[in-house]
């Protein structure tokens, strides 16, 4: 494909400056794994809409942008969330900023290490690499590999054994600049045995940024080893500029007995793609994976998720319920594979959208595949517009309509935020979706 | 090993016992003695036969003794078929609590509460008073009352029905409570509502045998013994401190030391 | 094996315990059917004219169709001369005083109250031995209300109009091979009208027993139920046990105008034949109703046990507007039984609803499927539909079938579809019974919590019934 070439040309230009000034760190472990991850990119290649994956998503309208990398910007400006008591963490073009970082966080109990570092880690590459072998036989590992090709200032954490970390640690990411740029934040999370930790990850727009309409394409990666009886809560909440793009990537790999949570909130971007992929090495497991979000005007919001049953007596959720508005299009793409092995397995996923205008577009593709015969697994879509009778019934009580449809739209996103267990971040949730009845 | 010398019959005494899974010996000449008070742990790598332990003592038909014996009260338990060991005392909290869709979780609860009852002797307790002593267990467990309504673990979650297998325990009062994993996958909350419901539990005339991979357990029901069963047998015992020695330094350094004395 | 699957597989191999047969003084038309058998039994009901025509022209129809063939259901050709068409004890009654000794007595024996004064509060009885109706309680008092519950051929001649009228409005005599057959032979049945606004006080029964050998029973329900009315009817039957094979083909027709709710409840407990598949009640039936008004609802529960063979889907028609049917069912089949049953749910009607909850119990070697359709018309705006389909299997040389068709031609509806099928497991009875409950006690808490919502749809005292014939059917002990 032309267009193919064309881009990878592009980006291989963008990647020798990249490697130039790198300035002396060129024979480092970081610079070996940047050039293997670049080769591997040209190798896989981006897939096209002939991928059942990428149907929804133009991948070319992604990433056909002349991208450059993204100078830092040290000026981060993001409000806090009311009442959220949180060790926080700011990634402003991809690089974490180490000024920025808690101090509390030092005496906090865990590591918190630099990706070349991490690299050199014995332990900690170990288990990175486990984890990212499990993603990358999937179709988005081309962005995958354009993520570790640019890398330089990802971080790893290291949470160890029993350690219960008494607040969430909060992620702040940030993209900005005056050119069309993309930036590569990537971070790795080692919960080790029976230790458990909440991540809330932040995308949101900067108050300091550079320029107020500039384009740009996040392509964010995040990997999570949960060890043995370990606990990860991952939140994400995505409020970014209309202009940008994000595609994001999101593995997690379990081990016996240990559980994964999972939320992600969306309501910013133009073009967003969410990829989440869980793999279940060891039985009796539990993963819940969660999404409520709202897509307006031209925007198009794109989960594909994936689940692999690989052994038996593990059991996963997924509730995905999505608003659509104006001209803006959803997608839902989920997979549950169920081994021959996996036997007592309880696998459950549904993907409710409901579609507020007639020219908005919602795919929904919910898929179960079951190789065992002793297993319990569900799965369903429904797709609809607001209940007229019940507006009607709302209206004939004096509310406005507009008022009315709010107050059922809420509702229907309401079933995944109840569940929300930390209070001032559900609160802020709600007030930014205007879901606050 | 030793138990202390109290002049009266173990409530548990297995001795060389020898058991096999479709012609696979798993267990190879366990002995282990359990006094009424005591609580004992048991800890093991996977497939040491901690669980085959747990599902022989309650009497599951997959699992053939082919030598050694169990007495449990000086009474040979072998004797006995699965509902005969449940109603003398004898409860299992099982690693994976079954789904009984369209059972009612109250129901069930009243159905073995009586029947345990009635084996005892004892009359059976009428519908309010069965009401108030199923909720009266149910607060002390930190147990969501709607879980009465549901159907039996169907659909519940894994913390939830660890939860109700505690609410069983907590009710039916046995003599020897067998806790299969019940502490795997739970979170520290929950956890320390499981080791509540033991201990809460906890007295003279009851025993204990705790099954579980996590150390972490343990800093919350205080075992009196800890047993390290590898291979079918039991290769070391010791008290709490064995424990979060295996926590530290892993099984491997039990290995060594039981090939060297082999 | 195991011990406990061999205990399970024992509480399967029970015996039927309506097996034996009375000997009554009977009225029998010779074997064989022709015109002259059509003519006969119409003689002997005294019928008018337009009946006989009625008759006759679904038999000549019956004669150019095709008995339907069935990938699920086998069994050898029939031979329709081989079978006796009328058979009716001789004694005529004017009151329950009157009846044979022999025929108070059969009925006791199943538990079946036909004398008033033993009757339970609250149930009137239409009872049908062999072809025709022997008795119906409580005639007097519905009555009082406009309600008219009687036999067929009673109300052939106190209300015709009503049954020219309504006969054959919902089930037309050509409508498939058995409901042509039944229009042409069928010797009587029940008869049932719930005027408007009235709300019939007791649940109205037929008690259905073949008794005669080498007989068919061929009966005809009718119920009508105008604006606003409501009722609950049920159905039960059995048979003595014989080694031939018996054919059963009714028909059930329910009309339901605006705002009337009409439910129909049935135990069926045919004789199934024994341990080998020898003999057995082939139970081909028709049943169907329309909720011709806006609001009304048509309500089937079932829970089958009986027969060698059954061949039924009570289907709804939701002509009216916002209409609603529905459609509980417990289906057990053991040893050599086939049941192909289900439903059919026409949506015609806007926002019209429906439910079908199926539950089959397949043990021995025996084999049982659902089969449903749900068809969303073109008009039919708003329609709902929720399908659950759950098979449980005891033992591994029983088989579960579940063939579900959608026929959806408006975009606005909304049709689910759920299905499961499981295995009463090791695992479920070990759990039980660590607990402290016995086998038995095991087995019957996991089968009736299985069948829990459908049991929940019949009325109190069949529910209770229900779940002790559940209980013979899969145990040996239980009675």
């Amino acid at each position: 494909m032309a267009d193919q070439e064309k881009i990878l040309d592009h980006l291989s230009e963008v990647f020798h400056a990249f490697e130039s000034g790198l300035n002396g760190k060129a024979q480092s472990t970081l610079h070996h794994f940047q050039k293997e991850s670049f080769a591997s990119l040209k190798q896989y290649q981006f897939p096209d809409r002939k991928h059942e994956d990428w149907k929804y998503t133009i991948v070319q309208n992604i990433i056909a942008p002349p991208y450059t990398l993204a100078d830092v910007n040290p000026r981060v400006e993001i409000e806090d969330i009311p009442g959220l008591d949180t060790y926080k963490l700011v990634v402003s073009n991809g690089q974490l900023l180490w000024d920025h970082i808690d101090p509390a966080l030092k005496d906090a109990g865990i590591r918190l290490m630099r990706f070349d570092n991490m690299l050199d880690d014995e332990s900690m590459r170990k288990d990175f690499n486990r984890v990212i072998k499990a993603e990358r036989p999937s179709s988005n590992q081309a962005f995958a590999y354009l993520n570790f090709a640019f890398q330089s200032g990802a971080f790893a954490i290291d949470i160890p054994s029993g350690f219960i970390l008494d607040k969430p640690i909060e992620i702040r990411i940030v993209h900005d600049g005056t050119d069309t740029t993309f930036s590569h934040p990537l971070y790795f999370i080692r919960a080790q045995k029976s230790s458990e930790v909440t991540i809330i990850e932040r995308f949101e727009k900067n108050n300091s940024a550079l320029s107020a309409d500039h384009q740009g394409l996040i392509n964010a990666s995040a990997y999570l080893s949960v060890d043995k009886n370990a606990s990860v809560t991952h939140y994400r909440w995505q409020n970014l500029p209309a202009t940008y793009r994000l595609v994001n990537i999101l593995a997690a790999q379990q081990e016996r007995d240990s559980r994964f949570t999972s939320y992600a909130f969306d309501i910013g971007g133009q073009s967003v793609r969410n990829n989440i992929h869980v793999e279940l090495e060891d039985s009796n497991t539990y993963s819940s994976l969660q999404a409520a979000y709202m897509a307006k005007n031209k925007q198009s919001i794109d989960h594909q998720t994936r689940i692999n049953h690989k052994v038996p007596h593990c059991e996963s959720h997924e509730l995905y319920k999505g608003i659509i508005d104006d001209q803006a299009s959803g997608a839902f793409n989920g997979k549950v594979l169920v081994h021959p092995d996996a036997q007592k397995t309880n696998a459950f996923q549904q993907n409710d959208s409901l579609v507020l205008s007639p020219h908005a577009r919602m795919n929904s593709k919910p898929q179960l595949e079951i190789f065992a015969d002793d297993v319990k697994c569900s799965h369903g879509a429904t797709i609809g517009q607001l209940d007229q009778k019940s507006l009607f019934y709302l209206m004939s009580r004096g509310l406005q309509k507009e008022a009315a449809k709010h107050m059922l739209t809420a509702a229907f996103l309401a079933e995944v935020l109840d569940t929300v267990t930390i209070e001032p971040l559900s609160e802020y949730i709600r007030t930014k979706m205007s879901i606050d009845v | 090993m030793e138990t202390e010398n109290n002049n009266m019959t173990p409530l548990l005494e297995i001795k060389d016992l020898h058991v096999s899974v479709n012609g696979e010996p798993i267990l190879k000449g366990l002995s282990l003695t359990v006094s009424k008070g005591e609580v004992h742990a048991i800890m093991g790598p996977n497939g040491s036969g901690k669980s085959t332990l747990a599902n022989v003592l309650a009497g599951r038909e997959e699992y053939e003794v082919d030598s050694g014996s169990i007495l449990y009260n000086g009474q040979d338990l072998l004797e006995l078929d699965v509902n005969e060991r449940a109603l003398e005392g004898i409860f299992l909290a099982f690693q994976y609590p079954v789904e009984i869709p369209g059972v009612s979780n109250s129901n069930f609860l009243k159905s073995i509460i009586n029947a345990r009852r009635v084996h005892q002797g004892l009359p059976e307790l009428n519908a309010l008073e069965m009401l108030k002593y199923i909720q009266g267990k149910m607060e002390s467990i930190e147990m969501d009352k709607n879980l009465l309504k549901r159907s039996l673990n169907d659909g519940f979650s894994g913390g939830e029905k660890k939860r109700n297998e505690i609410l069983q325990m907590s009710l039916l009062e046995p003599s020897l409570s067998i806790l299969d994993e019940t502490d795997s996958g739970l979170d520290i909350d929950a956890l320390r509502i499981v080791a509540d419901g033991v201990n809460q539990l906890k007295s003279e005339d009851r025993a204990f045998i705790v099954v579980t991979h996590y150390q972490r357990l343990l800093n919350h029901i205080i075992p009196d013994y800890v047993h390290v069963l590898s291979d079918g047998k039991i290769v070391a015992s010791g008290d709490k401190h064995l424990a979060e020695k295996l926590e530290a330094e892993g099984y491997d350094w039990i290995r060594e030391t039981n090939s060297m004395t082999a | 094996m195991s011990d406990s699957m061999q205990t399970l597989e024992g509480h399967t191999q029970s015996e039927y315990k309506y097996g034996w047969s009375t000997e009554l003084d009977m009225d029998t038309l010779p074997k064989g059917l022709t015109e002259d058998t059509v003519r006969a039994i119409s003689a002997r009901k005294n019928e008018p004219e337009w009946l006989l025509e009625w008759r006759l022209e679904a038999f000549r129809h019956w004669q150019q169709m095709e008995e339907p063939v069935w990938a699920n259901v086998k069994f050898p050709p029939i031979n329709y001369q081989d079978i006796i068409y009328f058979a009716a004890p001789k004694k005529k009654l004017n009151s329950l005083e009157e009846a044979d000794p022999e025929l108070l007595e059969m009925f006791d024996k199943l538990g079946v109250p036909i004398e008033e004064r033993k009757v339970l509060a609250g149930v009137a009885v239409d009872a049908v031995v062999d072809s025709v109706s022997v008795a119906t309680t409580f005639k007097k008092d519905l009555a009082k209300l406009g309600i008219v519950f009687s036999s067929f051929s009673e109300a052939v001649h106190s209300h015709p109009e009503l049954v020219r009228e309504y006969l054959g409005s919902v089930v037309p005599a050509k409508d498939n091979y058995f409901a042509a057959l039944n229009s042409a032979v069928f010797s009587d049945g029940s008869f049932c009208y719930i005027p408007e606004g009235v709300k019939c006080p007791m649940e109205l029964s037929t008690y259905f027993r073949i008794n005669a050998a080498n007989t068919g029973q061929f009966e005809r329900t009718l119920i009508v139920a105008e604006k606003g009315s409501t009722v609950s009817y049920l159905e039960g039957c059995t048979a003595p046990m014989r080694d031939e094979n018996q054919l059963h083909a009714a028909v059930v027709e329910i009309y339901a105008k605006e705002d009337a709710n009409v439910k129909y409840s049935t135990v069926q407990n045919w004789y199934p034949g024994d341990k080998e598949g020898k003999g057995g009640i082939y139970n081909f039936v028709t049943k169907r109703g329309i909720c011709a008004g806006d609001r009304s609802k048509i309500s089937w529960t079932q829970v089958e046990t009986g027969s060698a063979i059954t061949w039924k889907y009570p289907s709804c028609i939701l002509k009216g507007d916002d209409s609603i049917g529905e459609f509980y069912s417990v289906a057990v089949t053991n040893n050599h039984q086939q049941a192909d049953t289900g439903t059919k749910m026409i949506h015609l009607g806007k926002n019209t609803k429906s439910t079908i909850i199926s539950k089959g119990i397949s043990a021995g070697r025996s084999n049982n499927s659902y089969r449903g359709l749900v068809k969303i018309g073109k008009r039919a705006d708003g329609a709902q539909n929720f399908s659950q389909c759950d098979s449980l299997l005891m033992g591994d040389k029983c088989g579960a079938h579940t063939f579900p068709y959608l026929e959806v031609d408006n975009p606005g509806a909304r049709v689910e579809h759920e299905a499961t099928t499981s295995k009463i497991g090791e695992d479920q009875l070990f759990y039980c019974q660590q607990r402290g409950l016995s086998e038995e006690d095991a087995i019957n808490m996991i089968v009736n919590g299985y069948c829990k919502e459908v049991f929940n749809e019949l009325p109190m005292e069949f529910a209770v019934e229900a779940q002790k014939l559940l209980a013979i059917s899969l145990e040996g002990s239980v009675g």
